[in-house]
């Protein structure tokens, strides 16, 4: 019985895992094709198509936002000098290196690691 | 005929450069997520898998780690679809690109849609391309591939990847994320619905922790439904 518990125990986790792979893919992706779906029978003019157009700025501004609220001054700073240098120098390649670099060495100057 | 097919390579080959520090920050992410699969007892097939048929890193992380604590498929799957329901506005916000093109162009430029595409936008109206569908699928091919490669070598690099926080690589994504916003500024109309996402969002985040990744969502929409319906004059 010991001997048939072991595998079967690894089936179970091994089904487990399959199964949160292919209902999270399947989820995901009808997830997509919703919003294709939905925003095809919104009006192209109107308020809908107001809040369409403001979506992908009031989407970045939501995302940062959930990513930064988890941050202390630190990365609050950072966040801020990064932002600074994408106004002025309009490269995101440049601002990302600089964001990670001065992290790095605030963290280790603060000692937060 | 030939003119359209180097007009469409260009495009695309435009949109897997500009997507570029989206990429080397996703990178970074999908190798801690490989090496996090690794060892919460993934095979490598099925790390693999996850990140080529979910494409969503946050997802990925939450669905693993509810699996890994023995919360069962039903809750690491709810758990994730909870922070891919953006996916939803994440199309919808990429109507220019995918909407009027044949079916198969729609759901194959859908299935690459990410936040990396959100923030592809903002070099996109820079280039003029917010029309174009080889753009995005050029921005959107490029950093799947790259995702699922970065996934298949944290997961064979396993524990030997240094501590990501000591060398600011977590931020990498936040940065990139960040360095997309000024160019998502259309001028000062923005500025109110901004307001009210980020303010939405930092109150959920604030007063109901546990609900932060809903907070995603409802940031995004509250702002949206601003620009909608304030008043106009």
């Amino acid at each position: 019985m010991l001997y048939l518990g072991l595998p079967s125990q690894h089936f179970a986790m091994n089904t487990e895992i399959w199964i949160t792979i292919l209902g999270l893919a399947i989820a995901s992706f009808g997830m997509r094709l919703a919003g294709v779906i939905f925003v095809s029978r919104l009006p192209q003019s109107g308020p809908l198509a107001r809040a369409l157009d403001a979506l992908p700025g009031c989407l970045m501004v939501s995302l940062v936002m959930v990513m930064m609220m988890k941050g202390g001054f630190t990365e609050w700073f950072v966040g801020i000098c990064v932002l600074l240098s994408a106004i002025v120098m309009k490269n995101a390649t440049v601002s990302m290196f600089l964001g990670v670099g001065l992290i790095a060495l605030l963290r280790h100057v603060l000692g937060g690691i | 005929m030939s003119d359209t097919k180097t007009k469409n390579t260009s495009e695309f080959l435009c949109g897997a450069r500009d997507m570029l520090p989206m990429t080397v920050a996703a990178a970074i992410y999908g190798m801690a997520f490989g090496l996090l699969a690794i060892q919460a007892d993934f095979s490598f097939g099925q790390s693999i898998s996850m990140s080529a048929m979910i494409f969503g890193g946050s997802s990925q992380l939450i669905a693993l780690d509810r699996l890994s604590i023995g919360a069962g498929s039903f809750a690491a799957i709810v758990a994730g679809i909870a922070l891919n329901t953006r996916f939803l506005l994440v199309t919808a916000a990429m109507k220019n690109s995918l909407l009027g093109r044949p079916w198969w162009q729609t759901a194959l430029g859908a299935a690459l849609a990410t936040d990396a595409s959100v923030a592809l936008m903002q070099t996109s109206k820079r280039r003029q391309l917010e029309h174009s569908f080889w753009y995005f699928f050029g921005g959107g091919f490029s950093l799947y591939i790259v995702w699922i490669l970065v996934t298949a070598i944290g997961a064979i690099l396993g524990g030997q990847i240094p501590n990501p926080p000591a060398f600011g690589l977590d931020f990498a994504i936040i940065a990139v994320f960040i360095a997309a916003i000024p160019g998502l500024w259309r001028g000062i109309m923005d500025l109110a619905p901004w307001v009210v996402s980020g303010g939405t969002v930092a109150l959920i985040a604030v007063f109901v922790p546990e609900y932060t990744s809903w907070g995603l969502i409802l940031g995004a929409v509250f702002g949206a439904a601003f620009a909608a319906f304030r008043n106009e004059h």
